[in-house]
């Protein structure tokens, strides 16, 4: 364990955005900090589109990091964030629960689990990584518009789950995680995302500010990028919205 | 601007060993360069090796006349860089303002843009206070490690 990590839970019964808040008080508090909301008013994801997410069924929280890693070596552990997060389900559950690139964490097709991470500098200039992450647990009742889209673990469980066992996993595989990346064990986090991801080999599109690429994702790059193979290229991805459009046999 | 004299650069350039011209005159710059990634970073005019004379003449005009609009000729400005390869956003969302626009002032510690990747969001920092001369990247456009992407006049 990094001498430097200690683990500072901090639970609010409400808050705008566990990443703002916990973006606030960077410079003041060590690494290993965690910031859990019951409720979020302003929870976010990418471009900040709202995160909804029921009060006291869910894990709503945000981890700070302080690598002393390059900055283009940090989308590696933001990947390394969403294989912590399958593996902590996985533990608990034995769920078959995969991701998407970059971290998205779904089960049976459903996003049960949407991670940002955002980077600062806090006032004495160190980098801060803080990752956000939600994760839908006891919640079993969805809008109309994302019922085809979001599941939570409880539906796929059909049971409640006790959300501080949870966490507890979660935490333990964030900070497992980040010793791996600390160590610069850049492959085993390549190689640890594939194994716990099924979408290499089918069809994706991704969606990139107005456009869309369309292809089979083929692998991911030693730098986290996705590489996707076109009808008349091969590109790496750095950015976008990811859908796996369906099963692709050769 | 003499389109055949540049022109004559590139051939110039295509038949020697040299990777770079660069000439300054009478506040217009020309680079002319073999290795293409570096050039739109740095100079108001430039012409890849690579990419058809004549698109490359039109850039090079418009280029010319977005230069003196915003940046003094043969002035010295401060590079902000990109740490990391990724996507360039001038707005935390496509809806929302943009950080900073051409003549904006900025603190040293200001956010200028997020560069995105693997769903990681990097605020980049102005690391000087000044005004923002130039920017050099559109948005929701792909950038490399360390191209620059604006370009600042100390105050």
């Amino acid at each position: 364990m990094s001498s430097s990590f200690h683990k500072h839970l901090i639970i609010l019964d409400s808050i705008d955005s566990t990443n703002t808040y916990l973006k606030s008080i960077a410079s003041e508090v060590n690494e290993g900090t965690i910031v859990l909301a019951e409720e979020q008013t302003a929870g976010r994801g990418r471009f900040s589109r709202a995160w909804v997410s029921q009060k006291y069924k869910n894990l709503t929280f945000s981890i700070l990091f302080k690598p002393k890693t390059e900055t283009d070596k940090l989308g590696l552990l933001s990947l390394r964030s969403g294989t912590a997060i399958v593996r902590g389900i996985k533990s608990s559950f034995g769920a078959i629960v995969t991701c998407k690139w970059p971290n998205d964490i779904l089960i049976n097709g459903k996003k049960v689990c949407g991670i940002l991470s955002e980077v600062v500098k806090d006032s004495r200039g160190n980098t801060c990584m803080i990752v956000g992450i939600g994760i839908n647990v006891n919640q079993t009742e969805f809008p109309v518009e994302l019922q085809s889209l979001a599941t939570s673990l409880a539906i796929e469980q059909h049971c409640t789950v006790d959300r501080l066992t949870l966490l507890s996993h979660l935490l333990h595989e964030l900070e497992h995680g980040y010793q791996l990346f600390q160590a610069e064990n850049y492959t085993d986090i390549i190689q640890e995302w594939k194994q716990n991801s099924t979408m290499l080999g089918q069809l994706i599109s991704v969606e990139q500010d107005n456009s869309i690429i369309t292809g089979i994702a083929s692998d991911i790059a030693n730098d986290g990028a996705l590489i996707i193979q076109t009808k008349e290229t091969s590109l790496k991805v750095y950015a976008g919205d990811v859908t796996i459009k369906k099963e692709y046999h050769t | 601007m003499d389109i055949n004299y540049v022109k004559k650069l590139v051939r110039l350039l295509e038949q020697s060993a040299v990777d770079e011209i660069l000439i300054e005159e009478e506040g217009t710059k020309i680079r002319v360069a073999k290795n293409a990634p570096q050039i739109v970073q740095t100079s108001p005019v430039s012409v890849p090796m690579s990419v058809p004379q004549p698109p490359v003449v039109a850039n090079a005009e418009a280029s010319k006349a977005e230069a003196t609009h915003t940046a003094k000729p043969g002035a010295t400005y401060h590079e902000v860089k990109s740490p990391m390869v990724g996507t360039f956003y001038r707005s935390p969302a496509p809806d929302a303002d943009t950080y900073v626009d051409v003549g904006s002032a900025v603190q040293k510690g200001s956010v200028l843009c997020i560069i995105e990747a693997m769903k990681l969001m990097n605020e980049i920092e102005s690391d000087v206070s000044g005004r923002v001369v130039k920017i050099l990247v559109e948005n929701a456009q792909p950038v490399e490690f360390n191209q620059t992407l604006f370009l600042i006049e100390p105050v």
